[in-house]
């Protein structure tokens, strides 16, 4: 049942009753992420949704995409080539391990658990949850290390691995898509390709256009519309033309800052704060979506992501640690500390749900996820902390500050 | 007044550096020059390149100390960089040839303490300083003041 409540009507209710609640939680020392969620639960069917007739699958794609859009623009943007040669292969090593182990585990042990759910079929959804199981949650990772005054040959290599694991993230994701939209391997292989070129293409010359009009425009005022333009037309064009929106605009940070070189920061900075933002309407919205029926029935399935996800993130970042000649402190800790995973991979579940060839496991996707992630979100700070521990590079804790 | 005639009045030189130096040279040219905020990169050929704030390499040194990085910042944690990757390269600047009351709206809106003049070569023949125009118009306000009362 819909009524007919204005659908910025209801964002504004659920971004509204998200940060009240996450000022509430963070006064008592609660993850604000988890009030987030339980404040879109509230406005789940099984709760208010019904009542009120609030739906949000229906009309939130363009929101959802233009979010996600803005946050893979940021993550594009946010490295350049020199940085990467600097960066150093015992990094890019250890980030890949941990993507690539966390995919491949993930894929494989659902496989056997994933339900046949109409023609997406298991090997879909074995394959969605673990393109997402690549993601990590850089904001939770360096509120740790910075808590704990952590510093040492462990905190340096997991502040460059959060770093570039979303861009890893985003590309395993879009390739991901790319070949489970096809209905074999074989028949996929063209127009994947096609499609991440395309990608790359439009990307690469929208950043080019981008960077053109960054050098010549000079008034601070016009920084925003001209950024956030850019990447809504690069969403919408990729969208239009049957390309990967995330990968384009991924293609368009990345382009922009490598063209920009010097003086690129004026064309990412106006949205750098927007990511909070994006994160309160992603898990509001996936809060709303949350259907206990949907958590009852796949609690195992949960589980079984989550235990996956850190057995492939562990064996994964520790070769790669080893391929990598990382100190042994790194082999042996790294994976333990890149479990917490948070708005990204909430953000590519609701993304999935919009996708013809994931609807219908889009419900199971999004309820595995937000659940899972719950539990990244209180257990993957211990397990950073943890490992901080173990390598012997927990320093003294800081006191409560006052905001 | 014309910025050449201020110039020569108060002669003062940018402070510069190499595009290639240091992260860690940029810093001890700041901390070592009393009252330093803006500093300004020039290529070999002595033109303004580039603009570096005291409160970008602030923002970068006290990264660390912060509970919240963008993800640009958590990147610049981990590899050192050199002053013209930190660079702005679109900064104010002034021409020898305007009024000083024009081009101080735009030293306002940018934020500089020292903005620099340019001759016709594009070449830094001086700084425009706020604090000392500060000065002035205060000076001549009491000036104005105190000959109303009289």
């Amino acid at each position: 049942m819909e009524n007919n409540i204005p659908h910025i009507l209801i964002l504004g209710l659920l971004m509204l009753t998200g940060l009240m609640a996450g000022r509430f939680a963070t006064r008592f020392g609660l993850p604000h992420i988890v009030a987030y969620v339980a404040a879109g639960v509230l406005f789940s069917p099984a709760l208010l949704g019904n009542t009120l007739g609030i739906s949000v699958s229906n009309w939130s794609e363009p929101i959802t995409m233009g979010a996600l859009g803005i946050i893979a623009y940021l993550i594009g943007g946010s490295i350049t080539i020199p940085q990467m040669r600097r960066m150093g292969k015992s990094i890019f090593s250890c980030a890949a391990g941990g993507a690539l182990g966390a995919v491949l585990v993930v894929t494989v042990i659902i496989f056997p658990f994933a339900p046949e759910v109409g023609k997406s079929g298991a090997f879909q959804l074995a394959l969605a949850l673990g393109a997402i199981a690549s993601t990590t949650a850089p904001a939770a990772t360096i509120a740790v290390l910075h808590q704990y005054r952590a510093h040492g040959p462990l905190s340096s290599t997991l502040l460059g691995v959060v770093a570039v694991d979303d861009v890893l993230g985003i590309i395993i994701f879009s390739l991901m898509l790319a070949f489970a939209a096809g209905e074999s391997l074989s028949s996929s292989l063209g127009p994947a390709f096609i499609e991440i070129i395309g990608s790359l293409l439009i990307g690469g010359i929208l950043g080019i256009l981008l960077a053109f009009a960054g050098r010549r425009i000079h008034q601070g005022g016009l920084r925003l519309p001209l950024i956030l333009s850019n990447v809504f037309l690069v969403i919408g064009l990729a969208d239009a033309l049957h390309l990967s929106p995330l990968l384009s605009a991924m293609t368009l940070g990345f382009a922009t800052r490598w063209l920009m070189k010097a003086g690129a920061d004026r064309l990412f900075a106006p949205i750098d704060y927007f990511e909070e933002m994006v994160f309160v309407i992603f898990f509001t919205m996936a809060g709303a979506q949350f259907e206990a029926n949907v958590f009852m029935n796949h609690f195992g399935l949960v589980l079984v992501y989550f235990f996956a996800r850190v057995v492939g993130k562990v064996a994964g970042a520790t070769l790669g640690a080893k391929f990598g000649k990382a100190p042994p402190s790194v082999q042996r800790y790294l994976g333990i500390a890149m479990l917490p995973q948070a708005g990204i991979a909430i953000g590519l579940a609701l993304a999935l749900g919009h996708h013809p060839a994931f609807s219908e496991i889009s419900h199971i996707l999004i309820n595995v996820i937000l659940a899972a992630t719950l539990l990244n979100e209180v257990l993957g700070p211990i397990a950073v902390r943890f490992a901080l521990i173990k390598a012997g590079e927990l320093g003294i804790k800081r006191g409560k500050l006052k905001s | 007044m014309k910025v050449s005639d201020w110039i020569k009045q108060h002669p003062k030189l940018p402070v510069t550096v190499q595009p290639e130096a240091s992260i860690e040279a940029v810093i001890d040219l700041i901390l070592t020059t009393p009252c330093l905020r803006d500093l300004y990169v020039v290529s070999k050929e002595g033109v303004l390149i580039g603009y570096i704030s005291h409160h970008r390499l602030s923002q970068l040194l006290l990264a660390k100390y912060r509970p919240v990085n963008t993800r640009r910042q958590l990147i610049e944690r981990v590899v050192a960089e050199s002053a013209t990757e930190i660079m702005e390269t679109h900064f104010a600047t002034a021409h020898i040839n305007e009024e000083l009351d024009e081009v101080l709206h735009r030293q306002l809106d940018s934020r500089v303490e020292d903005m620099p003049a340019l001759d016709d070569s594009g070449l830094p023949i001086g700084v425009i300083n706020l604090t000392q125009i500060l000065q002035i118009t205060q000076r001549d306000h009491s000036h104005t003041t105190s000959d109303t009362t009289d």
